[in-house]
Order: structure tokens, then C-alpha cells, then sequence
């Protein structure tokens, strides 16, 4: 809980309205959508860049330090305030300040929603392309700290590929452009170093996007297999083939069955699994490139391939599948979510390894993920309450971690390493690539004031704290997981 | 000179004499006319690591250097003492066609990786000048583009990791081979573009492109550049590879078109993709332009397509005479025909014709001024003040990519450092606090 003091500094630079610091007002902002947990002292609500500044300022002086938040549906405890502090919840910093049609590009504040941008660029037949499944809810400056992918990121790249430049609050408080509007810009590219940096560099204030115009012409299909095997072997076939699409999901039968009951979506809950696959472009062609897709996946095994969906059935099949880590939520109390990315050619293999790790350790797994990308996401109800079950559930994430690396992947695609995975970089990095990558934040940010104890692993960062995560797998030993 | 003793015997010690040459023998590696002490050509990586431990034990500066096309970029070195050849570092790594992937060294050129993703019809989509000469790791170094980022964007974006050698010695991996990945920072993208200052890339993986299926290329004659844009402002949905912007006299230098090209602006667009798309695309280019009253539409010839493009590409490289100045600016692309007409009043205000050549929707103008060789530096200086003046109104950038040498001695030829200049120098000082890598040459003479 926050001294009186201090609260009276924040409201004096943000107002009565815009700190939290009641005990029952901070329990609220001590998770995002993981299973750890961090209470800060103070919550603040900033409306400008300028106030911003001046409460990095503060706490700075008083050496507290700062969370930037979103909307809190992070997926790797990105937003979790191990250390305390100040939590800046930049949701009320939500204007578009400019659209530029005829440059295609937008200027936005921080906590302007992913959905509500793509909204307001419909009429000049605009959009801002990836998507997160959260994209109802989750704001745009999260996306950019967290460098977020989306189902349709496979033909149009992560959030990185679609930033020109960020506006953010150094360390010291001062105000300053990253990148911009115009391209190739002189110096060193520090706008991608703050893309995905996690909080951890700087606080973000407005963000410069990059838009894309409107397919023409987009054709869904929906790929339905008996066997799960024949579905990532369809997925391999259609990369492999030089077919891209733009976007390329796979359904496992939990997952369909866990969406069917909560939304009705289209999805047939007796299958093995389904490919959900977008072709777009111009009229002329989709209809070739569906036929292609088609063919791959009638010949790896497909059972049907079901085409021509009416728009509002597209919208149901979309809204299941973003729907799913909600639907997956009803079966269990609570439900743990791997982000690990593959090389595509190794997804029938690894896959194979996710439900093996499963049955190891008694727990269902649903898979529902970008499977064109090669990014896995399984997920795992279980019982929170239940005795070991969490530490149960850790190992066997750690377990599906460790096939993903092993097969020449990494731990996390897009939903960053936050404070749950950052005891896995060293599987994947060397002390002197870390090392590399903290004299980044000595530059930016020395003394880690910004969101302490995340991505890096506790003996490299300072944060002391221990994650769920990093005590299971110091219980389990160094190797215990290959 | 004992340093160059020194420094040829430690570098015999630890390379191949044969990959180890003298001063006598570096001229053909000198920068802005700087010749180093002795040129090194490591074969391995952890070569590269033993040169860069004994650079920063001798507090020896190291200048990078791929196929030395791209040299005139970048201001005149403090100090040169290593040229550091990373031409025996040409492998491909690994390369699985079905992942759409590869990871290739540094010193491999452009062309031969096409040559070998090609046989799986598949290619590195970035098309800088110079692709039989330059390699990979000079294309990361400038973050090199060409008129294929209309599609496909340009290296950071098709970058998924890299590895490079510390100025200490010490080998980082950054980022990784799969498409998609976000552990860590992003020290990759960071790498590209800073002209070997921050490290030594010596290896990068890269997401491919399926080759398209076809393509067809078609000019465009217009009156203006604003028509030029109206028109290509159109084209949003079709299946273009390149928009590039010429003037007449560019379009001179890489085309006979006749009559018609005495004055204006041609658009070349390519359009590819599929067969039916790239029909399409030219099909609508056709009719935007008949509606746009343009002087001339033309498809170029199928066979005629490659060479097109290549002299399109080769229009701003660097002459190996440096008599000309080539300035990159970078704006808006809707302001791309103002700054146009902008750079050619200045043309004409001094008698002088440049070639004009725009990535348009990218907002990237080069200007080739061929300099008379009596005018010396003072011309070029007032052209390159008189152009950064217009682009700096329009808030954007200019470079300097190639200009007479006494040139580099009154400007920097990156422009002046903004207010994220600080936060640069502190990183500067982080990765290379000797100042050994490519000293001097970088914005703000970092």
C-alpha cells in the first residue's frame, strides 16, 4: 500500500480521480491473464505524455519502479508489478490523433484499442493488420511492448513489421521519438529495440502505425481431419508449396468441442482437428489459391474441406477461434498457456510431444494456434486449488518448452517472456547474448526502473523476486526437463 | 610503422598467412582514401572473434567490409587500422526449402544466394544494386533496399536472427530461425543499419519468398509527378512488386521510349504473383491510365523485363570515379512530387539536369548530380545544404550516400542528429567503448 505522500504527489500531476491506492482498488491490477501475481503501491492513470513524464520523475526520486499496463490481458505476466511501485495504466490515453489515408498511416495514443483502430480506418478501407485474439480489449501500446502476432500475421509479419515510430518517456523523464513517419531514418534503429521490449526501456505514449488497404477478395476454408497428423502435415505441404496464406489456424478437438459449447461457431466437435485458412487478394486470383490449399489438404487426408461460408458464418468461425482461450476457460478453474514457436516442418513432430507431455502428467492439452507460423499454443486447464497441481502443470509447460527449443524454436512467438519464461532464455541464449541485451537497458534505462524482474533470468536482472515459474524449475534441476 | 608490424604479425599468429595482407597491398581497401595497416580475411567466425579481441587488445580500429560497394556511404573514418574482409564467410548454414527459412554468412553475395534458393523456387526478397557484388552482410550493414520494398518491405523486415562478434571478441546471438519469436530484445533489427558500428554481423537468417509465378512490367508517361502519384495512388489492391518514379532524364539513362520522354515523369510498375492477379494488375494499370491522359502506356517486353530493372536498380549506385553526388531523401510519399519538382528547380537554378529516381511509396528520392569537375566542393555543398533544407521542411531525412571527398570534411553526411541522438551515443559507448568499429563514420560521427 502507498504512503500518504506519496499519493498526494501522483494526484497532485494526474488528479484525485486518476490514483489508486485502496487496498480493494490495488488487488485489481495485481494480474493480467497468467497465474502470477504482484501488488503494486499506487496505480495511476495518466491522460498525457507530459504527466507520464513527470510521474517517471517522481518515482525516480523516490526510487520506486514503474509497470506500464494496458488493458492487462497479457499472456506472460508482462504486466505484473513484481517489484511494487507504480502501476501506469495507460487506458485513458485512448485518442487516434491522425489518420493519413493517402500515406496510409495513423498516429495514436497508447491505450487506444487494437479493434477500435481497424474500426474507425474501415471507411477508407483501411486496417491495421495484426491481431491479437484480445484485439477486443487489449490496446495497442501493450501490442507494441509485447511485439503481439495475431492469426494474421503470417502473410503480414508481427507488430514490429507494422510500427514506424513511438513516442515515449526515458528514464529520465524525457519525452522522445523514436523512429517516425518517413522511412530508412539515420542512427540507430531504436524503435524495434522498444518493440517487444516488455515495458522494460521506456514507457510508450503514442505509436505511429503503418495501414494496410483492404483485401479485395478473401475466401475462408475450413479443413476438417480425422487424424492430427494429417492436419500439421497439411500445414508443412502448404508452406512448403510456396502457398501463402493469410492466415493458417489449427483447432484441436478440445478446443472445438470447449468452443462449440460456449459459442456455436461451425466447428465440427467430432473431429481430430480443423485448419481454419484465409486466402485474400485480388478476385482473379483467391480462387486458384484456394483451390491449391484445397488440394494439400485433400491429399494429406482431409476428410472434407468445407468453402464458400456466408460472412456471417466467417464471423462465427473467427470469433470461435479468438473466442477459444475463453471457451478452454469454462472447462477448468484455470487454464495455462504455452506460446512456443517451431520451425513448420517439425510441427507434426513436436505436436506429437505436446499430447505426450500430457499424458505424462494426467493434464488434457488443448492446441488452438498459428499453425503457418510454426507458433504453438498449448494450453492446459487445471485446478488451481488442487495440491501441486500448479507446480504439476509448470513442469509439464516447462516440458512442451524444452521440445520446442529442442526442435531449433524458441519459447515465445508473440506473447513475450514476461517474468514466467525469462528462467527459459538460457535456453536459448548465452550469458553473453543476455549480457548484450543488458547493456541495451543500461542505455536506455540503468537501474531497471521500468517493469524490474522481467525477461531476463533473476541472476542476470536484479529482480529478486522469484516467479512460479522459476521455482518449479529450480526444484526440478537444470536438466531435468530434456 | 611498428603498429602495422604488429598488427601483421599478431594477424599472422592468428590467421592463415594468406588471409593476411600488408599496407602495400590494402590500397583497394581504402575508405575516403584512408588505406588500414593490413587487411584481414578470417574464414571462420571464430576467427573474426580473434581479430576483434586483438583489435580491442591494440586499441586497433576495425572497419568491417564486405564486397566494398557501398564504401562511399558514411563519414570520413577517425582512424582505420584493420580492414576486416568477411568474403571467406560465405556459407549457407542451413537452409530447409519447406520452412521458407535460411541462414546464410555474411560474406556471401546476394546473387549466389539467389542462385541457390532459386533452384527451390524460392528467393531472399530484397533487391539492392549491385547483387553479383554485394553480400549479405553489406546489404544488414546500410540496410539496403530496392524497388521490391513496394512488396516486401525491406531487411528488417524479413530478418528473424542474427549473429555477430563483439568489438570485444565476444560471439551474441540475437533473435532466431523460426518466423516467429520474441524472446529478447530486438539487437538484430538494431544491427541493421549501423554500418558495422555497434558489431560484426557474420551470420543472419532470413524468412524467403515463394518466386513469383509471374511478371510483367509496364511504363507509364505522365506530365507531372503529382499526376504520377494521383495515378498510383489507385493502385493500393493490385499485385505490384516495385513502384519506382523517374524523370525524363533518368528514364534516359535506362530506356528508349521515343519522343515522349523528353519531359515529365514516368511510373515503372511491376506486377507480380499470380498469373491471373498479374493480368489483372496490368489490365487496371492500362485503364488508369488511358483515364489519367497519360502520354504514353507501355508494356516492356517480357525479355527486355530483367535488364529494365537492373539499370533501374544501378541508377543510384555509387560510381567508382565518386565525382558524382547521390543524395537519399526519405519523406512522405505523398510529398514525393513536391520534393521532385523542389530538386529540380534547384537543377535548373544551376544549370545542372539530375536523375531522379523515387521508391514512391516507400517516400524515397535519390538525386544523381553528375558535379562538372571544375566547380570543386562548393557546389555540391550548396546543393546538398539546398536539398536538406527541403527535406528537412517536409520532416524528413537526407543522406548523403555518395559526394567528392571535401565534401565529408564540411557535413555529415547522415544530417543532423535528432533529440534520440544521446540515447544512441550511450548505446555506442555500451557495445564499443573503444570506439573501434568503423570509428567516425556513422551519424554524429560515432
Amino acid at each position: 500500500m502507498a504512503d500518504r505522500k506519496l499519493v498526494r504527489e501522483l494526484q497532485a500531476i494526474v488528479g484525485r480521480d486518476a490514483v489508486l491506492h485502496a487496498p480493494e482498488d490495488l488487488l485489481v491490477y495485481e494480474y493480467d491473464a497468467t497465474i502470477e501475481r504482484g501488488l503494486p503501491e499506487a496505480v495511476v492513470l495518466p491522460t498525457s505524455v507530459q504527466q507520464v513524464s513527470q510521474v517517471v520523475k517522481l518515482a525516480r526520486r523516490r526510487g520506486l519502479p514503474i509497470t506500464a499496463r494496458g488493458a492487462g490481458t497479457g499472456l506472460s505476466g508482462g504486466a505484473i508489478p513484481t517489484a511494487g511501485g507504480i502501476v501506469l495504466v495507460m487506458t485513458r490515453m485512448k485518442r487516434i490523433l491522425e489518420i493519413d489515408a493517402e500515406n496510409r498511416l495513423a498516429v495514436v495514443e497508447t491505450g487506444v484499442v487494437n479493434l477500435d483502430l481497424s474500426a474507425a480506418l474501415s471507411r477508407y478501407d483501411l486496417y491495421y493488420a495484426p491481431d491479437p485474439s484480445s484485439q477486443k480489449a487489449c490496446t495497442l501500446g501493450g501490442n507494441v511492448a509485447e511485439n503481439a502476432g495475431g492469426p494474421h500475421c503470417l502473410a503480414y509479419g508481427v507488430t514490429t513489421n507494422h510500427v514506424l515510430g513511438v513516442e515515449v518517456v526515458l528514464a529520465d523523464g524525457q519525452i522522445v521519438w523514436l523512429g517516425g513517419k518517413t522511412a530508412d531514418r539515420p542512427g540507430y534503429d531504436l524503435r524495434s529495440l522498444v518493440i517487444g521490449s516488455e515495458g522494460t526501456l521506456a514507457i510508450i505514449t503514442k505509436i505511429i502505425l503503418r495501414l494496410m488497404p483492404l483485401p479485395e477478395a478473401t475466401i475462408t476454408l475450413l479443413a476438417i481431419f480425422d487424424e492430427m497428423e494429417q492436419a500439421s502435415q497439411a500445414v508443412s505441404t502448404i508452406i512448403g508449396k510456396g502457398i501463402l496464406p493469410a492466415a493458417l489456424e489449427m483447432l484441436d478437438k478440445m478446443t472445438m468441442r470447449a468452443v462449440e459449447e460456449a459459442v456455436h461457431a461451425g466447428y465440427p466437435p467430432d473431429a481430430d482437428a480443423v485448419l481454419l485458412i484465409e486466402v485474400e487478394g485480388l478476385r482473379d486470383s483467391v480462387g486458384e489459391q484456394a483451390e491449391a490449399v484445397r488440394a494439400v489438404c485433400e491429399s494429406t487426408g482431409a476428410r472434407e474441406v468445407r468453402i464458400g461460408f456466408s460472412p456471417g458464418e466467417r464471423q462465427a468461425l473467427w470469433a470461435g477461434r479468438k473466442g477459444a482461450l475463453g471457451a478452454l476457460g469454462r472447462l477448468a478453474p484455470s487454464y495455462y498457456i504455452l506460446d512456443g514457436t517451431v520451425p513448420r516442418t517439425k510441427l507434426p513432430q513436436v505436436l506429437r510431444g505436446v499430447y505426450q507431455v500430457g499424458e505424462k502428467y494426467g493434464f488434457p492439452i488443448a492446441n488452438v494456434f498459428h499453425a503457418g507460423d510454426g507458433n504453438l499454443h498449448p494450453n492446459i486447464p487445471f485446478d488451481e486449488s488442487q495440491p501441486g497441481q500448479v507446480d504439476k502443470v509448470l513442469a509439464a509447460g516447462a516440458e512442451i518448452m524444452r521440445l520446442c527449443v529442442d526442435a531449433g524454436g524458441t519459447i515465445t512467438g508473440e506473447h513475450g517472456v514476461g517474468m514466467e519464461k525469462r528462467e527459459f532464455m538460457r535456453w536459448i541464449f548465452t550469458d553473453d547474448d543476455m549480457d548484450a541485451m543488458m547493456r541495451i537497458q543500461e542505455a536506455f534505462a540503468p537501474g531497471q526502473p521500468f517493469n524490474p524482474g522481467k525477461i531476463f533470468p533473476a541472476a542476470i536482472g536484479s529482480g529478486e523476486t522469484i516467479s512460479r515459474q522459476q521455482a518449479v524449475i529450480q526444484s526440478l534441476g537444470p536438466d531435468a526437463c530434456i | 610503422m611498428v603498429k602495422e608490424d604488429l598488427l601483421h604479425s599478431l594477424l599472422e599468429s592468428t590467421l592463415d598467412s594468406q588471409r593476411v595482407f600488408p599496407r602495400e597491398e590494402a590500397a583497394s581497401y581504402a575508405v575516403d582514401g584512408v588505406i588500414p595497416q593490413v587487411v584481414a580475411m578470417p574464414a571462420t567466425v571464430e576467427e573474426v572473434a580473434e581479430v576483434m579481441r586483438l583489435a580491442s587488445r591494440e586499441d586497433a580500429a576495425v572497419i568491417p567490409w564486405g564486397s566494398g560497394t557501398t564504401m562511399s556511404l558514411g563519414n570520413t573514418p577517425r582512424r582505420y587500422d584493420i580492414a576486416l574482409c568477411l568474403s571467406h564467410l560465405n556459407a549457407v548454414v542451413e537452409y530447409e526449402p519447406a520452412d521458407v527459412t535460411a541462414t546464410v554468412q555474411a560474406g556471401k553475395t546476394l546473387a549466389d544466394l539467389q542462385r541457390h534458393l532459386a533452384d527451390h523456387g524460392q528467393f531472399l526478397a530484397l533487391d539492392p544494386p549491385s547483387a553479383e557484388e554485394t553480400t549479405i552482410g553489406g546489404i544488414l550493414a546500410v540496410n539496403a533496399s530496392g524497388p521490391s520494398r513496394h512488396a516486401y518491405g525491406t531487411a528488417r523486415d524479413l530478418i528473424l536472427g542474427m549473429r555477430a562478434v563483439q568489438a570485444d571478441g565476444r560471439i551474441i546471438k540475437a533473435g532466431g530461425r523460426v518466423v516467429k519469436n520474441v524472446a529478447g530484445y530486438d539487437l538484430s533489427r538494431l544491427f541493421i543499419g549501423s554500418l558495422g558500428n555497434l558489431g560484426i554481423m557474420v551470420e543472419a537468417s532470413f524468412k524467403l519468398a515463394p518466386l513469383p509465378r509471374a511478371e510483367r512490367t509496364a511504363v507509364v508517361l505522365l506530365p507531372s509527378a503529382q499526376e504520377a502519384w494521383r495515378l498510383a495512388a489507385q493502385t493500393a489492391n493490385l499485385s505490384l512488386r516495385a513502384v519506382e518514379l523517374l524523370n525524363a532524364p533518368a528514364l534516359r539513362q535506362v530506356a528508349t521510349v521515343g519522343g515522349a520522354a523528353e519531359d515529365g515523369y514516368a511510373l515503372v510498375l511491376a506486377a507480380a504473383g499470380e498469373p491471373a492477379a498479374v493480368d489483372r494488375s496490368l489490365r487496371e494499370l492500362g485503364e488508369l491510365s488511358r483515364r489519367a491522359a497519360a502520354a504514353l502506356f507501355a508494356e516492356v517486353d517480357a525479355s527486355a523485363q530483367r535488364q529494365l530493372w537492373q539499370a533501374i536498380v544501378s541508377l543510384a549506385r555509387p560510381s567508382a570515379s565518386g565525382t558524382a553526388l547521390i543524395c537519399k531523401a526519405a519523406v512522405l510519399p505523398s510529398q514525393v512530387p513536391a520534393l521532385s519538382e523542389r530538386i529540380e528547380t534547384t537543377g535548373r537554378e544551376l544549370g545542372l539536369a539530375p536523375l531522379l529516381v523515387s521508391h514512391l511509396t516507400a517516400g524515397i528520392v535519390y538525386s544523381v548530380w553528375p558535379l562538372p569537375q571544375d566547380e570543386g566542393v562548393q557546389q555540391a555543398l550548396d546543393l546538398a545544404t539546398a536539398l536538406r533544407q527541403a527535406v528537412a521542411g517536409l520532416g524528413g531525412s537526407l543522406v548523403v550516400e555518395a559526394c567528392p571527398l571535401a565534401l565529408k570534411e564540411k557535413i555529415d553526411v547522415w544530417g543532423e542528429p535528432a533529440a534520440d541522438f544521446p540515447l544512441m551515443r550511450r548505446i555506442k559507448k555500451q557495445f564499443d567503448p573503444q570506439g573501434i568499429l568503423n570509428p567516425g563514420r556513422f551519424l554524429g560521427r560515432l
